[in-house]
């Protein structure tokens, strides 16, 4: 298997091990269709062959649009092994997001699947695209299949670059380099999670998420082992369907969807294959856990991450878990917890979460500020979370500042609030986190305009003019109207004091 | 203290719930698995929580799985 210290390509590490040691053993499986090793590499090196037909050069960003399937693994596999900067982002952003996204990595080729109708709209002559669906047989056979072959990359050289929600409401790029999915892979997934050839690896999460990367794409390959994925929404029954299907024994996800499938079954108990259940994205209620084990037997490790360490660097082990606690330190990360000034703070004091490993991002894509008020000297990031240890194990208290995060997914207050404010009867407006089921969700606090009454019928209004411009994940659960909000004395609105 | 199926899924067509997902719903089954997502769901507890001046603790939440199982809940809890 490969090696995380060496300066290889991520793409020839991944893949020319199980070249060599078992090419027709199957990589994936996805809606049916059954993709080995060598049918994975070949269509990366045909993806790496087009682009060079294409004019791409090495360093230049390629634009992925695409659900979860081997076809979205081909192509950013394919982008790397060519030296170029596979950027894969959502397939549910909105059009202004993508326009945004496009501009701001100055992408120049599109791959997008026909189920992403916005996606489409970004094609223009000077822009080259192709659209694919989910299958990956028979994709690009026009294509030479290539040796896979790459030179090593500089150590500083991109691979891909994630897009996450920045505190300004527009998405910020995080690049890692070449080796940064190869520490995650060997630091959590082998070491913490110890996956083995013959697991079958499902996440909930998706690809283009840096938990769904290091989960479907990353750990899968680094261990020689297969991945199940799942091109639509993880609704509950489906996933259900699928695990008892294909009975992975391996599944990631986010405590909201852990809630939603002890939610979706009536009986008793539930008789699943897995041998361990991840989760991460958002802190894990002890009520989920404590359910979830009631319901099927298998306790949850929960663990953190960010995009900007490109997967999880705090997280329970099987045997060491304690309920309500992020877990401790991954092998290879420091962390440290400080106060406002700085200074380490005591055990059993909460202090802002700092964290330092080999799979950090460099910096942020166009952002010197942000990078240099977050990116430390010492090579430590500052995460925005407020944790507390005890013993070793961290304890999750909070946000250093107003961002919060529902579903896995970050929000900007500010970028609710905007829509929020485009109502007719709204004067102004502030969005914070309150806490529903064990789980953080964004709550509207309203001022109305003088002629505008706060009665059920506004609040529906509210909530279907939000439906309509927001993601589902960004929508407030619950609406306060006010006569006022908490503001300083130069009039800047305090989120913090409206948490419940 | 009587609860309707009917209140509930007035309950719910207030907070913008489909008008028809909310006709379909079969008050035994899972709401989880009838097209109540994510989003639906906690704003309906939290609804449920003011409309019957009631709290629904984490664990609970968790166990309201169908809209029997909230009819039970808050005629218990009145």
């Amino acid at each position: 298997m490969p090696t995380a210290s060496l300066p290889e390509n991520l793409a020839v590490a991944l893949l020319a091990p199980n070249l060599a040691r078992h090419p027709d053993k199957t990589a994936y499986i996805c809606n049916g269709e059954s993709v080995s090793y060598q049918q994975l590499a070949d269509s990366a090196c045909r993806f790496a062959s087009l682009l060079q037909q294409s004019g791409i050069a090495a360093g230049d960003r390629v634009l992925l649009i695409l659900p979860d399937s081997p076809v979205f693994v081909a192509a950013f596999l394919g982008a790397v092994l060519h030296g170029a900067v596979a950027v894969p982002v959502s397939t549910a952003l909105t059009a202004d997001d993508y326009h945004y996204i496009l501009q701001d990595s100055d992408a120049r080729f599109l791959l997008y699947s026909s189920v992403v109708p916005l996606a489409a709209e970004l094609a223009s002559p000077a822009l080259p695209d192709l659209v694919c669906t989910e299958t990956l047989t028979g994709w690009l056979e026009q294509y030479p299949s290539a040796e896979l072959a790459a030179p090593a990359p500089a150590a500083d050289d991109l691979a891909f670059m994630l897009y996450t929600s920045g505190s300004t409401g527009k998405p910020k790029g995080v690049p890692h380099r070449h080796r940064d999915l190869l520490v995650a892979a060997e630091q959590y997934g082998t070491k913490v999670l110890g996956i083995r050839p013959d697991d079958l690896l499902f996440s909930a999460s998706k690809l283009f998420f840096a938990y769904g990367l290091g989960n479907s794409l990353a750990f899968p390959l680094y261990s020689g082992a297969t991945a199940l994925l799942h091109p639509g929404k993880p609704l509950p029954e489906e996933l259900l369907a699928l695990i008892a299907q294909y009975r992975p024994t391996l599944l990631f996800s986010v405590p909201t969807v852990y809630a939603q499938i002890i939610l979706s079954t009536a009986r008793p108990q539930l008789h699943l294959p897995m041998r361990l259940c991840i989760s991460a994205g958002e802190g894990l209620p002890s009520a989920v856990f404590d359910e979830w084990q009631r319901l099927t037997g298998l306790d949850i490790l929960d663990g953190i991450g960010t995009t900007e360490l490109t997967h999880i660097f705090i997280s329970n082990q099987s045997g060491r878990i304690r309920s309500g606690s992020a877990g401790q330190a991954v092998p290879g990360y420091r962390i440290r917890l400080v106060d406002d000034e700085g200074n380490p703070v005591q055990s059993g004091t909460p202090g802002h979460l700092q964290v330092q490993g080999d799979s950090t991002a460099p910096w942020y894509w166009n952002l010197p500020e942000k990078t240099a008020a977050t990116m430390l000297a010492d090579g430590f990031i500052k995460t925005g979370d407020v944790f507390l240890e005890q013993e070793g194990y961290y304890y999750h208290r909070g946000r250093s500042d107003d961002m919060l995060k529902a579903g896995g997914q970050w929000i900007s207050p500010i970028q609710v609030e905007e829509v929020l404010r485009t109502h007719p009867a709204v004067a102004d407006c502030a969005v914070a986190a309150c806490q529903v089921m064990g789980l953080m969700r964004p709550a509207a606090h309203l001022m109305l305009k003088p002629d505008c009454v706060a009665d059920p019928a506004l609040e529906r209004d509210i909530r279907r003019f939000m439906a309509s411009r927001l993601q589902d994940y960004m929508l407030p659960v619950r609406y306060f109207f006010v006569e006022d909000l908490p503001r300083t004395a130069t009039g800047k609105v305090q989120r913090f004091k409206l948490k419940r | 203290m009587a609860v309707t199926v009917a209140e509930l899924k007035e309950l719910m067509l207030q907070i913008g719930m489909d008008k028809g997902l909310v006709a379909e719903l079969d008050p035994d089954s899972p709401l989880a698995t009838q097209g109540v997502d994510s989003v639906d769901c906690p704003a309906f507890a939290v609804a449920l929580e003011g409309k019957y001046n009631l709290t629904i603790s984490d664990s609970d939440s968790l166990r309201l799985k169908t809209l029997n199982d909230f009819i039970a809940f808050v005629e218990r809890a009145a």
